[in-house]
């Protein structure tokens, strides 16, 4: 198939435009002081559209976060937001370019006041489908001065399995809806027709489908009304010149952050168990140079393209390396396309950061949470020796369980939606200087939240039998991630659900650990089928353990126990079934055997860890009925570990010598690419 | 001259030498990668995580068909400078490579 945008077409949209003489111009009248106090004004006007984003909308991954709003120059580049996620702050670029390069001189098309635009496909810019876009421009005097554009997961696309993100994709025929940019409405008005036909698509989920599509149109026009109200007071020139003066001073703000870290070539690795259609070992690797204000992306090294669901376009991989960015070393500066112009990326063509175009890419969040993991690795050694020390840590969580239930809800409504408790709370990353958080929140949504029992329980046909921290389940370190959490619910009022499970994490984890930090452990899927739980409850009884761990070990309930991957593509779920799900906790920051004994017993009696840990990980000796430290005997142990470390421990060459014969076995490597260098070793077809 | 490069590593500028920040030890040339101045162990998952569920393969601990977990130590004192969980014989990751000229520069020595 031919797109009209091309992968290396949609890298170069995303530097900013040589600014014309004319900007240049107003940008020469822009004061420091009417930037401070504009740039703040644009960003109130954004934080009112986010307010209305969210309250008009319905959605829990609205309400949860994974959302934006932007403003772009009239050329399309972006200068504030609100969010929400740092995704969309890239993904708003892309379309909006394309409308003024394709369509702005169209005589079919043209662009014109009152005009909304909606794109959804990763061929032209957006992550992935389920993120849908709503773009309006916005004229002064019929001049186009700037543009709003409004971002939110929707949880339904018509594909081959409910949920927007089909795991078990082959290519994007599986995927339902793709529009590339069109015109929605005009006059400020929907076009009846395409609405109709993008209902049918989303004919699944329709009342959320279209209340959220509106959410984003009111959001888009609230940022056109105050811009122009700002336009009203300070002319066009201003707002042109202040458009500019962001751009302009968030790369040179970048540029010399850049410049205080040592040159240099930082490398990380990570590794993925799953293509979405089934288990398979993949690498993603990173070689980051940094040379005096410039970064150099390169991704060679990472795994070939794949018959299944989880790729992304380099786009999407830019996208995600923003998460990171915007929120870490460049968090103080404007989320705009000035701010990563020192950025480079590339991308060997053939893997899965760079499929062809009839590649599946709903899924591309789940492989680029390993971009989520392995610039934290990178950024990290780049800026210890650095003003910014205090931004290094290791990564947060990043596994991404995305549990998406779909059938009739408890009105009697079609409903697909992806509960939003488990992606919100994976635990934040161990840090220079103190714990990661606990349940910190969504990886790729900095300013996402998680919902609350109550709110599941009204929103969906089910009961929450859990919903609390996760024991064990932080990476373990001098300074330890944030905890993950546990999660499980059963059908209720309702016959049964469609249940598919869109993640990774349970052979190896995609994090790593950092400084002699662990990872966090890895997470099975988990179904209890036909238990007795409401019976027990009818009948009084409270003897049933609250963690689920404990209910797991014990089989505390009766039915059939399930272990798979935490993949699982659609399935029912029954009444009387219990689905159990985990979010990740953060990685380990340091050594564990320098983890202060008396924050390992604090981690104890909050239930951070269990005994196991305390005794063979950060090998501490206490009372386990008191938790009383002996702190010379935890001394005495922890050296004793030290000393065999040496004793156990090979230096290189030995290590090497052995090592090298070591192989996974080869049903593992099928995905894998040449082993060890993960170079593409086979032809893909797609029908 | 030491500069201090991670939690637990420095490197000496004089000498142009990794160095353990917590007992000074003398890795290797800072040219090289310093995993090649530790003491390196392959340790299986289960030393790390404890499996919840009896049996394989999904249990919460990674699988060792799948992972080992290499670390990285200081021949003299034992402290771990880094880890990586990396598939049974995948290489291992030169993970710093700085440039030593520019980094003198940076910190006031030339040539």
């Amino acid at each position: 198939m031919s797109s009209v945008t091309g992968q290396q077409q949609l890298l170069q949209w995303l530097k900013p435009e040589e600014p014309s003489d004319y900007e240049r111009d107003c940008a020469k009248m822009i004061e420091p002081v009417d930037y401070v106090i504009y740039f703040e004004k644009l960003n109130l006007i954004l934080a009112e559209a986010m307010d209305v984003l969210v309250k008009c909308g319905i959605s829990d991954m609205s309400l949860s976060g994974d959302v934006s709003v932007v403003v772009c120059t009239a050329e399309g580049d972006p200068v504030s937001c609100n969010l929400g996620t740092y995704l969309h702050v890239i993904s708003s670029v892309l379309p909006v370019k394309y409308i003024i390069r394709q369509l702005r001189n169209d005589s079919s098309v043209g662009i014109h006041e009152g005009d909304f635009f909606f794109c959804n496909d990763p061929l032209y810019g957006n992550v992935h489908n389920p993120d849908q876009i709503i773009m309006m421009p916005i004229f002064h005097d019929g001049t186009l001065l700037a543009w709003a554009a409004a971002t939110a997961h929707t949880n339904e696309t018509g594909a081959t399995e409910p949920g927007g993100m089909p795991v078990r994709a082959r290519s994007r025929y599986d995927e339902g809806m793709h529009l590339s940019p069109i015109r929605l409405g005009e006059r400020y008005k929907f076009r009846r027709d395409l609405l109709s036909m993008m209902e049918n698509f989303a004919s699944r989920s329709p009342r959320t489908f279209l209340i959220d599509l509106r959410s984003r149109v009111s959001c888009c026009d609230r940022v056109r009304i105050r811009i122009k109200e700002l336009v009203q007071k300070k002319g066009p020139d201003f707002l042109t010149g202040l458009f500019r003066y962001i751009l302009m001073t968030a790369e040179s703000s970048a540029r010399d952050r850049i410049r205080g870290w040592n040159d240099g070539i930082y490398r990380a690795v990570v590794f993925t168990d799953s293509i979405g259609l089934e288990e398979g070992l993949q690498r993603v690797s990173l070689t980051l140079t940094k040379a005096g204000d410039n970064l150099l992306f390169d991704f060679t090294g990472t795994s070939p393209e794949h018959e299944g669901s989880y790729h992304a376009f380099p786009h999407t991989v830019v996208a995600h390396a923003a998460i990171y960015l915007f929120g870490w070393p460049f968090y103080d500066l404007p989320r705009c396309t000035g701010t990563l112009a020192s950025c480079e990326f590339t991308f060997p063509p053939g893997t899965v950061f760079s499929p062809r175009e009839e590649a599946a890419s709903s899924n591309s969040v789940i492989i680029c949470s390993t971009v989520m993991s392995l610039l934290p690795q990178c950024f990290s050694k780049l800026m210890f020796d650095s003003p910014q020390r205090d931004l290094v840590g290791a990564s947060m969580g990043n596994t991404g369980s995305g549990y998406i239930i779909s059938g009739t809800n408890q009105w009697g409504l079609p409903e697909t939606s992806m509960l939003a408790y488990p992606l919100n709370t994976e635990g934040g990353g161990g840090r220079v200087d103190s714990d990661g958080v606990d349940a910190m929140g969504f990886p790729w949504c900095p300013a996402g939240k998680a919902p609350n029992v109550e709110d599941e329980e009204h929103s969906y046909p089910i009961v929450c039998v859990s919903q609390k921290y996760a024991r064990d389940s932080c990476g373990f370190g001098r300074y330890c991630g944030g905890l993950g959490t546990q999660f499980a619910i059963m059908p209720l009022l309702v016959d049964y659900l469609a249940l598919m499970l869109v993640s990774k994490n349970s052979r190896l984890h995609t994090t790593q650990g950092l400084f002699g930090g662990y990872p966090p452990r890895v997470i099975p899927g988990v179904i209890i089928r036909n238990t007795d739980l409401l019976e027990r409850w009818a009948s009084g009884d409270v003897e049933l353990p609250d963690d689920i761990h404990d209910l797991i070990a014990k089989r505390a309930l009766a039915g059939e126990y399930c272990f798979t991957a935490h993949y699982r593509p659609t399935e029912l779920l029954r009444k009387d079934d219990i689905f159990v799900g985990f979010s990740s906790g953060g990685a380990g920051y340091g050594d564990v055997l320098e983890r202060d004994p008396a924050s390992v017993i604090a981690d104890l009696r909050n239930g951070k860890i269990s005994n196991w840990v305390a005794k063979h990980v950060y090998c501490i000796v206490y009372d386990p009925e008191t938790l009383k430290l002996d702190l010379d005997g935890s001394n005495k142990r922890r050296e004793e570990m030290r000393i065999e470390r040496c004793q156990n421990g090979l230096p290189y060459r030995h290590f090497i010598k052995n090592w090298s014969k070591h192989k996974p076995p080869e049903e593992i490597l099928r995905y894998y690419g040449r082993w060890p260098d993960a170079q593409p070793n086979r032809n893909i077809f797609r029908l | 001259m030491k500069v201090r490069i991670t939690e637990s590593l420095d490197i000496d500028l004089v000498k142009e030498l990794w160095c353990c920040n917590r007992c000074g030890h003398e890795l290797i040339s800072a040219r090289l990668n310093y995993k090649e101045g530790c003491l390196i162990r392959a340790r299986h998952p289960l030393a790390v995580y404890q499996p919840v569920v009896e049996g394989r393969p999904y249990t919460f601990a990674p699988d060792p068909d799948w992972c080992r977990i290499v670390e990285f130590y200081c021949p003299q004192c034992g402290v771990m400078l880094e880890n990586e969980c990396l598939p049974p014989g995948h290489p291992i990751t030169h993970d710093i490579e700085l440039n030593l000229e520019s980094l003198k520069l940076k910190h006031g020595l030339h040539g």
